[in-house]
């Protein structure tokens, strides 16, 4: 009987395993970037740019984290196609949040970037100008 | 003889009748919004008629300066919302959703777009011909217009949808994502939820039976 009942509990242990873990740095991006990016990355015509495979995001590394934080404007090439218009803000995400967004970013839109560290993030956010 | 043809037309009827029992989920859209009854009297008696509600006359920009008003919309069907060109959280959604309509109806003469900006101290006409030309749609087809701040928060009454400054949303104000169908006796025939793309996928399905039914009766 024990043994019945430690079993029907290992059963349901894999079960709840197969469960995908929650995901922050996607949580973040349903809330806060999707809208406009889009939840294949993709943007919106000339008005919002891509972040798939966005050649914008490799050669600035360094200031993605404080794009997040402080938004911005003016224009801006990406992927060889000229964008200008206005990105809010995200004054209350924390290093730890932008971390997790960054590194859901790299694995729904540009598996080859490299996977940014919290200490990494910390120290472009101290440089944002 | 008589009575097999007599039959024959009862036959015939109740053929129509079942086949409008099944168009009418799609075709029978009801006219939304209050009715008024008024009374009148024809030939001594009292009859009651039923006043349908219906958009007013209006006036407003559109991104190429040109004035658009009801005539704009002359035989056509037109979807319509409020939105602001800088607002962060739904438009961009609604947007994109709406595109997949301008895309779908492309061809069609009888569908037509009107987008109001509720944000009329910004989104001035110049800046309505940046947003229009970068999302590539152009007027007639798709008008994005403003005019008085008035004009537009009253407009969107008569719409039954809502448009309010509020300093503390995202943006600077609140207004419903709706898409609002309106048929060409200017009466509201749909509201969708313009950020759910099933409740797009609906309009769209629902306004292309209204317009084969159009096509029938002609
Ligand atoms: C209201 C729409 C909007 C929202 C919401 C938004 N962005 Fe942007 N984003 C833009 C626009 C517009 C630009 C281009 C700004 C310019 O022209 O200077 C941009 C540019 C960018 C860029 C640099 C250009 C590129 O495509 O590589 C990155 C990276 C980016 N956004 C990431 C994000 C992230 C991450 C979020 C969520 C925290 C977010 N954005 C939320 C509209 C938005």
């Amino acid at each position: 009987m024990t043994k019945n009942l430690s079993s029907l509990f290992l059963i349901v242990g894999l079960f709840g395993a197969c469960n995908p873990l929650p995901n922050p740095g996607k949580e973040v991006y349903v809330e806060k970037c999707q809208n406009c990016h889009g939840i294949d990355g993709n943007g919106l015509k000339g008005l919002y740019p891509p972040l798939t495979n966005a050649d914008y995001i490799k050669e600035n590394r360094e200031r993605i984290a404080c794009i997040i934080m402080n938004g911005m404007e003016g224009e801006i090439m990406v992927n060889g196609k000229v964008y200008n218009e206005k990105m809010p803000s995200n004054p209350l995400l924390t290093e730890a949040e932008i971390t997790n967004l960054l590194n859901y970013i790299n694995s729904a839109f540009l598996p080859e970037n490299k996977t940014f560290t919290l200490k990494e993030v910390s120290n472009n956010l101290r440089d944002c100008k | 003889m008589r009575f097999s043809l007599f039959s024959l037309i009862v036959l015939i009827s109740a053929i129509f009748q079942t086949s409008c029992v099944e168009y009418k989920s799609e075709n029978n859209l009801p006219i939304l919004g209050p009715r008024e009854p008024i009374e009148k009297e024809v030939d001594g008696k009292v009859v009651v008629d039923t006043i349908y509600h219906t958009i007013p006359n209006f006036s407003f920009t559109n991104q190429d300066g040109n004035e658009v008003t009801q005539k704009t919309f002359a035989n056509s069907y037109y979807i319509t919302d409020f939105f602001f060109t800088s607002c962060p959280t739904i438009c961009p959604v609604m947007t994109k959703n709406m595109l997949i309509l301008y895309d779908d109806f492309e061809g069609e003469e009888r569908v037509k777009f009107l987008s109001h900006t509720i944000d009329t101290r910004h989104d001035s006409v110049e800046v309505l011909k940046n947003y229009a030309s970068k999302i590539e749609v152009s007027a007639p087809k798709w008008n994005f217009v403003t005019g008085s701040k008035e004009d537009i928060y009253g407009i969107a009454e008569s719409y039954l949808a809502s448009a309010a400054e509020d300093p503390n949303s995202p943006g600077g104000y609140i207004h419903s994502g709706a898409f609002v169908l309106i048929d060409p006796n200017n009466h509201i025939r749909g509201y969708y939820d313009g950020t759910q793309p099933q409740a797009v996928e609906k309009l769209k399905r629902e306004l292309k039976a209204l317009l084969k039914n159009d096509e029938k009766l002609k």
